[in-house]
């Protein structure tokens, strides 16, 4: 079997806020014998913003496509709302050739057939390396966590070719291949934390967030599974302001950040101590 | 009366297609009833729907609705005619800030961002977190120290923009441009609906 190979697209919020997802993303795909090559000169997908033109979304993701296709590489984009923009933009230029016209007039210098294809770790881990890979390598089984799997809104939605968009299991299935206990969290693990409008409606994004995380508690859970930095963003320094007087922190990480402690991989590589909930109590009750 | 009157004729010719996209909605608010943020908004998604199926496109870009849209897509996944509500939302958001509707919190934020990106390439928090709070609520930034600094002390901001190489940036730059002149280019299509109107 060919060794898999893919480009990488870490997208901005993994060079600072979220940069233990680039690390533990990083280090987890060295430990599976999967290459990563940085895409170089990556620019920003546009985030959210760039919805408000569908041309220039396709042309920011574009540019970074471009770079993948021109070396017959599919990209792993971590960052949930960069993995929409790409993979809705991959999808795009592939299916409807006026659109793939249009953005490579944009483009200019670098050029899109539509071959490329985006995909989220999550997919790479369960479907292309697969679950029963991961189960064998596992040194440090995480007996002990109780794990809500959140997914939030982009992986899955508005489409992707791995999982469900109203009840996906793949982060369920691998925590579980991890030694982890997964709770429940339907149909909340899709629910969204309200990231968006955190600088815009604060208050109604902390409540947003605030409801994830007494769900979790009330489903049994001591911890929580992300995906995404803008979710993190929320469920980690953000927690603490969502929450009320008295109410009870949940220790959050990237779900790489568990798949790299569960093989084995040194935690401080893993960025533990970048988490702002403190997360001793649980990892202590680990072993 | 032809509703699309009073756009310039970019923003008729894309209202006229998102008119054409809403026009197989039967109002069932499925959309409504999936919207995290509908109690926050003036008009449900569902509402929204209809405000653009009776070309009252001028209430729909005063709305609160567009601004309280996280983008989570469960409207665009559920609906049972295939309306890509979320998509007709940001395409709404463009055309309200190229039409110069008064500025709410999401556009100052929005505008900051895309700012950001067509200067560096790349995001830069800081000056996104800056500029926004210097024209919505100035106090807010004091607000948002604490969290601020728990970031710097763990490394999680960088105090300096990472820009890209100066032909990167001559790229992104270039593509703002072309995008720009492509929409203003746009061609205002006729539509039978309003024909009928006219």
């Amino acid at each position: 079997m060919n060794p898999l190979r893919y480009a990488y697209y870490p997208g901005c919020s993994l060079t600072t806020s979220a940069k233990e997802y680039d690390r533990s993303v990083r280090a987890v795909f060295d430990a599976l014998g999967v290459e990563l090559l940085e895409i170089e000169g990556w620019n920003c997908c546009g985030a959210t913003p760039a919805s408000q033109n569908e041309l220039l979304m396709y042309a920011l993701s574009g540019r970074n496509l471009a770079w993948a296709e021109a070396r017959g590489l599919d990209v792993v984009a971590p960052c949930s709302e960069c993995f929409k923009n790409l993979n809705k933009t991959a999808q795009a230029v592939r299916a409807d050739p006026a659109v793939r016209a249009e953005v490579n007039a944009v483009l200019g210098d670098v050029s899109l057939t539509g071959k490329v294809r985006v995909k989220h770790p999550l997919e790479v881990l369960v479907r292309d390396v697969g679950l029963e890979e991961i189960r064998r390598r596992v040194t440090r089984p995480l007996a002990g966590l109780k794990i809500a799997p959140y997914y939030g809104c982009l992986i899955t939605r508005p489409r992707n070719e791995f999982d469900s968009p109203e009840n996906p299991t793949a982060m369920d299935d691998l925590m579980a291949a991890l030694g982890a206990e997964v709770v429940d969290y339907f149909p909340y693990k899709t629910r969204c934390c309200g990231g968006a409008l955190l600088l815009s409606n604060k208050r109604i994004a902390l409540g947003m967030t605030r409801d994830l995380v007494i769900k979790a508690h009330q489903r049994g859970a001591n911890s929580m599974a992300l995906a995404c930095p803008m979710c993190d963003m929320m469920l980690d320094p953000y927690q603490g302001p969502a929450l009320r007087a008295g109410e009870k922190p949940l220790p959050t990480f990237y779900f790489t950040q568990l798949i790299g402690l569960a093989l084995g991989i040194d935690p401080d590589q893993l960025g533990f101590a970048d988490r702002v909930v403190s997360p001793r109590e649980v990892l202590a009750a680990l072993s | 009366m032809n509703h699309i009157q009073g756009f310039s004729p970019a923003a008729a010719s894309a209202l006229e297609k998102i008119a054409e996209e809403v026009s197989v909605c039967m109002q069932c608010g499925t959309c409504a009833g999936s919207c995290p943020t509908a109690p926050a908004m003036d008009y449900t998604p569902r509402a929204l729907m209809r405000l653009l199926q009776a070309g009252l496109f001028d209430e729909a870009l005063h709305s609160r609705t567009i601004w309280m849209c996280t983008t989570c897509y469960s409207c665009t996944v559920r609906c049972p005619r295939d309306i890509h509500v979320t998509d007709i939302l940001g395409k709404l958001r463009g055309i309200a800030i190229a039409e110069g509707y008064a500025e709410t919190a999401g556009m100052t934020f929005n505008k900051a961002f895309l700012g950001i990106v067509r200067r560096y390439g790349r995001m830069f928090e800081p000056e996104l977190l800056i500029r926004y709070h210097l024209r919505q609520e100035p106090l807010g930034i004091v607000g948002a120290a604490p969290i601020g600094l728990a970031l710097l002390q763990k490394g999680k901001i960088s105090p300096l923009p990472e820009r890209l190489p100066a032909e990167g940036l001559a790229q992104i730059r270039r593509i703002f441009e072309a995008v720009e002149a492509r929409r203003k280019a746009a061609p205002a299509r006729p539509h039978p609906m309003h024909e009928v109107s006219r």
